[in-house]
Order: C-alpha cells, then structure tokens, then sequence
C-alpha cells in the first residue's frame, strides 16, 4: 500500500525501540507470508505432513517381529524432538522397510539411497559438474534436491560416512555450513554455497535450507562393526539409535509366519522346535540375522517342496530342499565366521534335518561353511 | 535481529565522514560536480530543501544519477537491509545552493528474502519518489519496509541571510517524509506518518 515514509527519531530512545519493533514485526510477517507460500507449493506437490508436526508411528503391520521396543523408542525420539534416527542392527531385521515406513508415516514421501564404498561428498552434497561448452556449474546432490522430505540412507556404513556426509556435520550440529563451491565460478566475489541447518523463509539462490520435513533416517548393519565404529562420536549422537533386533522368540515368529502364509494349520502347535527354528537359533548363536534371510529360505523349500511338513523332521528330499535354502540365502551371511562356529553351525543344521553324518550332503555342508571361516 | 533471519544490514556510505570525503559537490546545482562520476557509487543521496511560500519543500535534484539512492556490497546474498544517508542542498536562491551535513538522515530499506547476490558495489536505482518503486540489477525490488530515521533534535535551526527565516530540522524532515513515498511488498512498519 503505498504511502508516506514513516519517520523515527534516532535521538530518542522510545522512538529507536520502536523503529526496531516496527522493523521486527514486518520482518516476522514477511517470513510468515513467505512459509505460507511455502506451504501452499508443498501442498501443491502433494507432499503429506511436515515431520514437525506431532505424529505416533504405529506398529505397522507389515513388519512382522519386531519388538515393541523398537515402536517405543522411536516415538520417544520424536517426541523428544530427536530429528534424525539411526536404524542399527543385523541384517535382515526389517531396517529398510522400517525407514521407509516411518518416513511414510512422517512425511507421505521420502528420497532413499544405498550406501556404497564409491560414494563421494559430490554424490549426497553435490559438486562441481561440467554444462557444456567448457563451463562447471555447481550441481546439487541427492540430499540438496530433496532437501523437503526424509532421506533414507540404506547402509549407511558402506560409506566412507566422514567422506561423504561430513560437509553435513555442521548442519547437524545447528550451525550452517559453508560449501567450498560458488555461484558463479567465473566471479570470484561470487558467494559461496551455503546449508543452513533450519528451514528458513525465502532463501536466497545460493542457500539451501531444508523444509520442516527434511531429517535423514540411516540403517547401519550390526555385523559390520569395525564400520559402525568409523562413526565419530560428534556425528553418532546427533543422530536417535534405535537397534532393530531379531524377534525375541524365534519359534513363535515362524509359527506365526507360517500360518499366515497358510503353510501350517492354525491349530498346528509343536511340542519341539522344528527343523527351521533349530538353524535359525545355532546361526544366531555365531551370527544373528535377522528374518528376512530366513523367510527367504522357508519360501524356497516351500517352492522345491510344496507339499512340505515343516513341523516335523524332513526325509531325504525335503532336507535337500532345506540345504539348498540354506545355501542361497543363510551361508552369505556368515562369510568370516570363526571354524569352531562353521563346525557348530554345521552340527546343528546336520541335526536338524536328520543328515547322514557320514553322507555326501554333511561333508558338503561341512566344506561350505568351513570355507567361509577365518 | 537480521541475524535471527541469516541477513545483514549494508551502510551505503558509513566509511566516509563528510560529504567533503566523498566526491566534489557543486554549489550552483545543489549536486554532485560530476554526476556520472558521483553517481556511479553514491554515497551520499542528495535531496534539495526549499522555503517556498514560509513552506519547506524537498524535491529530487533534477539531475543526472539523482535517483540512484545507494550501493552496496551484496555479493554474499545476505542482504537484508540497506541504509542509504541523507544529505540537504539547501536552496538560497536561483542557482545558490549549501550542503548542509549538520542535517542528516538515514533512509533505511528492509528485504525478505535477502537481496539476490550482486557485485561488491550494487545500485539501487530508478528510485521513484511518487510510486515508491526502486530497481536493482535492473530489476524492481521490493521491500518489506522502509524507515526514515532522523539525527538531529527536531528545533535545530538552518539559517542564512539569503533565507527570509531560518529552516527547523523538523519542517526539513517533514518535507523528505512528504517527498518519500513507499510501497512495501508484505508489510510495513507503523510510524510516524506525517500525512
């Protein structure tokens, strides 16, 4: 609206606090009208709500086995405020899918990445790229693009983290951080790019701050712990660690499976644990895995066998199924065991499904995880 | 309080004392000596000041880079305020002007988001004192408020043999304040209004 200039009197003091609550108001309603805008765009894109917002993650039903615990310390990280999670834990508990749920829960979308050892600070922060005709610009990485909602980094310690997020550091310690990279590379009083660590209302072009909606949910595999230790302590606590474990009673977790993938009756209840339940408990004894590799190997004796008990004891035919199984998806995951734990390993599942101990198939099994051991 | 906001205030002309550091002023135009020159990075907004009728009037000097206002470093991209000082050529008569730098005031513009980064020493230009509207890097800017800030008791006095009376420093501001219109974008600070 136009008008008259306002006049304060600088000799005054009265007139000076005023200048600066007058100054200070039109500023706050100016970033206000700017979040509004903001707003309405995020609206536009159909983004759900923002992770400031009060939200309780529920038990999702997809993920079966895991423990209440797990539902319990993530929302009292929310609730705390805590605005980045770290899922840690063996491979195969549900950590992804977890991530990717609660971000669903969160936000109604969310960007996701899988570490890997190639990983550069230009992959996640961005970098120098050439455009064309002998020019570089300035490109952003994946988390500078989807600066709006959660990013999941799957496998976080298959990354050089310090390499590759330690620009962020700053950031996730309040501070904004500074990119050694400017606006326009010709102009050397060109300004740098910033990351400013809070969501703020009209940001300038060489600023990137992220929406309300932005944290990072990283997954870490447990087993990797010479990995999980390359984490400086200044990075690990910035982050909520939620370990993601395997399910506390193994049989139950299986029994449970099976009947709801109609593999077993519903009144079936063994006295004993069967065969799958004993190799997931001797594997847990040297290694925990989580489910997921175990399910894998249920689905594939159930395709080899469809006819299968797998409350009882297999015959011949059945235990080649349950080797096999074990072999595509249970011996990768134990790469590095010790001996004593490959010959323990390979006793129990000897036992387990009624192997000759002198036969073809238990020296086999034998050799294999032997092999993987150290 | 900029800082809550990641921006920073720029002072056109803060590094010069006096009107006498900064470039040659001509007392027949009530202007720079050498405009072009002056102009190219004014640091200094020279207005004329004139008793006309026993009223004090200010107007914009009819001259080349009169409505260049400020410059300003806003390279970084973190300009959020620009304060531009005020200067009276007081008219005496035909052609017979004075500097008067006891009198001063500073015009002060407020911007949210900061200005788009610019050179180290950016105009603001085309000011226009009817509309309120000023560019800069060639473009209309707006702002989110603009103050006029007075340095000087209200009674301090302007006198002159060539004047029929002398001139109050309040019937000085009162006149920029007449001359200066503004249009903010978002909001406005609620002054003194002198309308």
């Amino acid at each position: 609206m136009l008008r008259n200039v306002p006049v304060y009197r600088g000799l005054e003091v009265q007139d000076r606090e005023r200048l600066i609550d007058d100054v200070s108001d039109a500023y706050t309603r100016a970033a206000a009208a700017i979040r509004a805008r903001e707003a309405a765009e995020t609206e536009d894109d159909s983004i759900g709500p923002t992770s400031l917002e009060p939200v309780e993650i529920p038990e999702f039903d997809e993920l079966i086995g895991i423990d209440e615990s797990v539902y319990r310390q993530i929302n009292a990280a929310l609730a705390t405020g805590k605005q980045h999670l770290m899922l840690y834990g063996p491979p195969g508990t549900g950590k992804t899918t977890l991530a990717q749920l609660v971000s669903g829960v969160l936000h109604g979308a969310y960007a996701m990445i899988t570490g890997s050892a190639d990983w550069t600070s230009q992959d996640v922060i961005g970098g120098y790229q050439p455009i064309g005709e002998g020019n570089v610009r300035f490109i952003p990485g994946v988390l500078l693009q989807k600066f709006d909602r959660p990013l999941i980094i799957d496998e976080l310690n298959r990354c050089d983290i310090d390499k590759v997020i330690g620009p962020l550091f700053t950031v996730l310690s309040g501070q904004k951080t500074t990119l050694p990279y400017r606006t326009d590379v010709s102009e050397k009083n060109s300004p740098a790019f910033v990351i400013l660590p809070k969501p703020k209302p009209g940001t300038a072009e060489h600023e990137f701050a992220p929406k309300p909606g932005w944290r990072i949910i990283a997954t870490i595999n447990s087993i990797d712990k010479a990995a999980l230790y390359q984490m400086s302590f200044a990075l690990a606590r910035r982050f909520g660690w939620i370990y993601v474990g395997i399910p506390r009673d193994l049989q139950y977790f299986l029994l449970a499976i099976m009947r709801k993938s109609e593999l077993i009756g519903d009144e079936s209840e063994p006295d004993d644990d069967i065969p799958l339940t004993r190799i997931w408990r001797a594997v847990n004894a040297v290694r925990v895995i989580g489910p997921a590799p175990i399910l894998d190997m249920l689905k594939t004796v159930h395709a080899i066998e469809p006819g299968i008990n797998f409350l009882r004891a297999p015959n011949a035919e059945e235990a080649t199924a349950y080797l096999d199984g074990f072999y595509m998806y249970i011996l990768p995951m134990l790469d590095g065991i010790l001996s004593k734990g490959a010959h323990t390993i390979a006793a129990e599942v000897q036992s387990a499904l009624a192997l000759d101990e002198k036969g073809e198939e238990s020296r086999t099994l034998n050799y294999r995880l032997v092999d993987l051991a150290v | 309080m900029l800082s809550e906001y990641d921006l920073e205030l720029r002072q056109c002309g803060s590094k010069k004392k006096t009107l006498h550091d900064c470039k040659p002023t001509n007392e027949t135009t009530g202007f720079w000596d050498s405009p072009t020159d002056a102009s190219n990075k004014p640091l200094r907004w020279l207005l004329h000041l004139e008793l006309v009728k026993d009223r004090v009037i200010a107007r914009v000097p009819n001259e080349h880079g009169a409505r260049r206002i400020a410059f300003a470093n806003t390279a970084q991209g973190t300009s959020g305020g620009v304060t531009t000082r005020i200067v009276p050529a007081i008219q005496l008569r035909e052609e017979k002007f004075v500097f008067y730098e006891t009198w001063e005031w500073l015009l002060l513009y407020c911007f949210l988001p900061a200005l788009p980064a610019g050179s180290s020493g950016q105009l603001f230009d085309k000011f226009d004192e009817t509309s309120g509207s000023l560019t800069y890097m060639g473009k209309e800017q707006q702002y989110i408020a603009a103050s006029l800030i007075t340095l000087q008791d209200d009674d301090n006095e302007f006198s002159d043999p060539d004047l029929p009376r002398a001139i109050k420093y309040s019937e000085a501001t009162e006149a920029i304040a007449k001359l200066i219109h503004i249009a903010p974008a978002d909001t406005a600070p609620v002054g003194k209004d002198t309308e």
